[in-house]
């Protein structure tokens, strides 16, 4: 099935040790996102980068990939996204949210199509 | 799509074994060719008089090919030079021809290779978002569309792997420690004018079965690469 929308994508810039309520931030924005059945989310690790404390952070061979910079992208109709920023507000205590409007195609095998829209 | 009147016809003739048949039919699907078709021959000989045959005795895995395919003769010329450099040592053969009656698709496409163009200013920044393990005609999904967009010379592709995410089926996808986990989500990049875009989406969509294609505005305000000197040192990277 091919469905054509006008969307919203968020990314949210961060540090791979950062925490929210003792989990991974990552994971946390993750869970978020799934229990607000947001369509899309996926999250990158940065090679190095720096942020808000403008300290660098890089994957070292102690940290591994721990420390390094990680990107999450998440994408759905924009009212649904305005509706899941306070949520994300809270779980995200320092970093950088962008929002920016996207053209969507979203292609779904047609058995998986039905009451999963 | 093809229409009723003059248009070009193309043969290519090859021998099996070098399988380059599969290489061209792949570069033809990827251009949005209306259509193409592999002959296999049961007997034949070539340019050095060989003869093959496939006996009863023994296999032979160097029987005649021909791939035929009918298109305009706009597009022919836009995928000759490299199908030329696919062919090897193979002959091409290219008649004129008449449309009657034009196959007809079950899904409108308006696809239309543009030929490259300078790019810089505004631009369309495309991201598809698939799964690792997805495959297209059993190779991996995120190789082909990447040689796909090679072959509709768009301006350059980047694949990055996701560490953690879910897309279409809310399937949870994690990175487990060591790779365990091979079913990540990849996300490819692409950045080129709208219209090479938008003409890549009919050959994408088809070769996609699920995933997220993403498009949104940018403005290019660098794009150059090296130019190749066999002989001369690389001296900077151009981005």
């Amino acid at each position: 099935m091919r469905e054509e929308f006008a969307a919203s994508m968020l990314r949210i810039h961060f540090n791979g040790k950062d925490k929210s309520q003792g989990m991974p931030l990552q994971e946390a924005i993750l869970e978020a996102s799934r229990s607000q059945e947001m369509m899309f989310a996926i999250a990158y690790r940065g090679v190095e980068g720096f942020g808000a404390s403008a300290r660098i952070h890089r994957q070292t061979a102690l940290s591994g990939a721990k420390t390094a910079p990680v990107m999450m992208t998440i994408i759905d109709r924009p009212e649904k996204i305005n509706k899941f920023m306070p949520l994300l507000d809270q779980t995200v205590e320092g970093g950088l949210i962008a929002i920016s409007s996207v053209e969507v195609i979203r292609l779904t095998k047609d058995d998986s199509a039905a009451g999963n829209a | 799509m093809l229409k009723t009147g003059k248009a070009l016809k193309v043969s290519i003739y090859l021998t099996e074994g070098d399988s380059r048949h599969a290489a061209i039919l792949d570069y033809l699907f990827f251009r949005g060719i209306s259509g193409a078709t592999v002959f296999k021959g049961v007997a034949g000989f070539d340019a050095d008089h060989r003869l093959h045959s496939a006996g009863y005795v023994e296999i032979s895995d160097k029987l005649p090919v021909k791939i035929e395919f009918i298109e305009s003769e706009q597009k022919v010329q836009e995928v000759l030079g490299k199908l030329e450099e696919m062919a090897g040592r193979g002959m091409i053969e290219v008649q004129e021809t008449k449309i009657v009656k034009p196959a007809l698709p079950s899904r409108h496409s308006g696809a239309e290779a543009q030929p490259a163009v300078k790019m810089e200013g505004k631009a369309k920044l495309m991201r598809i978002y698939i799964g690792e393990d997805d495959r297209w005609n059993d190779k991996p999904l995120y190789k082909m569309l990447v040689e796909a967009m090679r072959a509709n010379d768009l301006a350059g592709a980047t694949v990055y792997r996701g560490i953690l995410g879910y897309g279409a089926h809310r399937r949870f996808h994690r990175d487990k420690p060591f790779h365990l986990s091979h079913d990540a989500s990849m996300m490819i990049s692409v950045v080129d004018t709208e219209e090479k875009i938008r003409g890549f989406l009919p050959v994408l969509e088809q070769m996609v079965q699920e995933g997220l294609i993403v498009l949104s505005d940018v403005d290019v305000v660098k794009y150059s690469h090296r130019p190749i000197h066999t002989n001369e040192a690389v001296e900077e990277p151009a981005r």
